[in-house]
């Protein structure tokens, strides 16, 4: 990340589409916080797959977070995410080593106290998702994706070779319906997805 | 299912995209049209899945990402590795093979091979026919010429074992290790002891040079055992050379 200033991520990724990605792409190289990232992980009994994983996801998290509004600019970006970082650690961790080693985090071995608010996606209704999105076809899924990640009507068509903006916006829209008749046709998603 | 009119209210409410009046005309109607509510909320759930199957894809992106990641500055991608390990094969191979080039009878033989220091007699002029002429040529490194005339040396001439010692050195030095073998053999049994120790020596290296390696290995065994034999220590070197794993 050293190369752009935390503006010029925030309003990348606030701008979404192709500037998102180049953005999450300088994030993920930047082999400072990534290394602290990895030092902590590895340091509370995480394996390397752990702290790749972690990474991963603390990345996801920022992005979602600032695209939220979550992230209010007090400190900088990559101590916030290394803070993200450390509390999905501390809660998967938690989850992994509850009945292995109970008294591990309670003893303030590593836990975070300025938790930064994130977007904390748990499995379980990540899993939900894959399989509701699992309904409709894979293109259409990816129409929708990127659409939500305010990819332009342009870069969709160009990435999933519509010919036109035109095609890509007609494809969205019926690919949102499709997606509503499935809801509409199995009310019980209506529960799992409750905000 | 709405009407396109509605499909169109309901998302430009949700993202945010209708001015105050209009939101708010919105919201009304969703606290009292339990139908459009439904609806609403039907949208809404779809959002909420969406931005969920969003981060889905970051992180598809980013195991992609992962995947492709240089962590020294270079892309490793497979045939990188291929090429890579091609090139370290044929490095092997071609150092291998250059490198047994140094282990063979014939490298051997001739790498350790160097002209006999014939004492007192060496330059020495003789009135006979061949001595003289055979130092000369052998001093001068025409080693074939030199064999050629020693040959001649009869046995009732005083020099002839040293004549047969140079005989079968300059064989070794031109390559014709067989026929070394025969005068160094004689010199190395003969119990002078000018001459056979340099006769051993050089019987050593006609036998490897002549491929008898079995012969080679016990009588290179039996110089380096010898403590005082002025020849051991390059004959265990050859001894070792013999063994090496290039061979």
């Amino acid at each position: 990340m050293a190369q752009y200033s935390d503006a010029q991520i925030i309003g990348a990724i606030m701008s979404g589409g192709s500037e998102l990605e180049h953005a999450m792409r300088a994030i993920y190289r930047d082999e400072d916080t990534r290394k602290q990232v990895f030092r902590f992980v590895l340091s509370h009994k995480g394996v390397r797959e752990d702290a790749e994983d972690i990474w991963q996801d603390s990345i996801r998290n920022l992005i979602l977070s600032v695209r939220e509004g979550k992230y209010r600019g007090s400190g900088t970006l990559n101590g916030y995410l290394y803070g993200i970082a450390r509390n999905l650690w501390y809660k998967r961790f938690r989850t992994m080593q509850r009945e292995a080693d109970p008294g591990y985090w309670e003893n303030g071995a590593g836990a975070d106290v300025d938790s930064p608010e994130i977007v904390l996606m748990d499995k379980e209704r990540e899993e939900a998702v894959r399989q509701l999105l699992g309904k409709i076809d894979s293109k259409c899924r990816k129409v929708l994706e990127m659409w939500k990640l305010s990819y332009s009507m342009k870069e969709i068509a160009g990435e999933l070779n519509y010919k036109t903006e035109g095609v890509a916006r007609k494809k969205k829209r019926l690919c949102l319906k499709q997606l509503l008749e499935i809801l509409d046709e199995n009310p019980i998603w209506m529960e799992r997805l409750k905000p | 299912m709405e009407s396109p009119e509605e499909f169109d209210l309901i998302e430009n409410y949700l993202e945010g995209l209708l001015d105050a009046p209009d939101a708010n005309a919105v919201e009304s109607r969703i606290a009292s049209d339990p139908v459009f509510a439904d609806k609403v909320n039907k949208h809404r759930a779809a959002h909420v899945a969406l931005k969920a199957g969003a981060g889905i894809y970051l992180k598809e992106r980013l195991q992609e990402e992962s995947e492709k990641k240089p962590r020294n500055g270079i892309v490793w991608h497979t045939w990188y590795w291929a090429v890579a390990a091609a090139v370290t094969l044929l490095a092997i191979i071609i150092g291998f093979r250059y490198t047994k080039t140094f282990y063979t009878d014939e490298y051997i033989a001739q790498y350790y091979a160097t002209p006999y220091g014939a004492g007192s007699s060496r330059g020495e002029v003789r009135q006979d026919d061949f001595w003289a002429p055979g130092m000369q040529a052998f001093n001068a490194g025409e080693y074939e010429m030199a064999a050629t005339l020693l040959d001649k040396i009869p046995l009732k001439d005083s020099h002839y074992l040293e004549a047969q010692l140079l005989l079968g050195n300059a064989y070794v030095l031109s390559g014709n290790y067989e026929k070394a073998q025969a005068p160094l053999k004689l010199v190395a049994e003969s119990g002078d002891s000018r001459f056979v120790a340099a006769a051993e020596w050089y019987l050593l290296l006609a036998l490897v040079g002549s491929h008898e390696e079995a012969d080679a290995e016990i009588l290179a065994a039996k110089l380096s055992s010898e403590e005082s034999h002025p020849y051991r220590k390059s004959a265990t070197k050859v001894a070792r050379n013999l063994r090496s794993m290039f061979r």
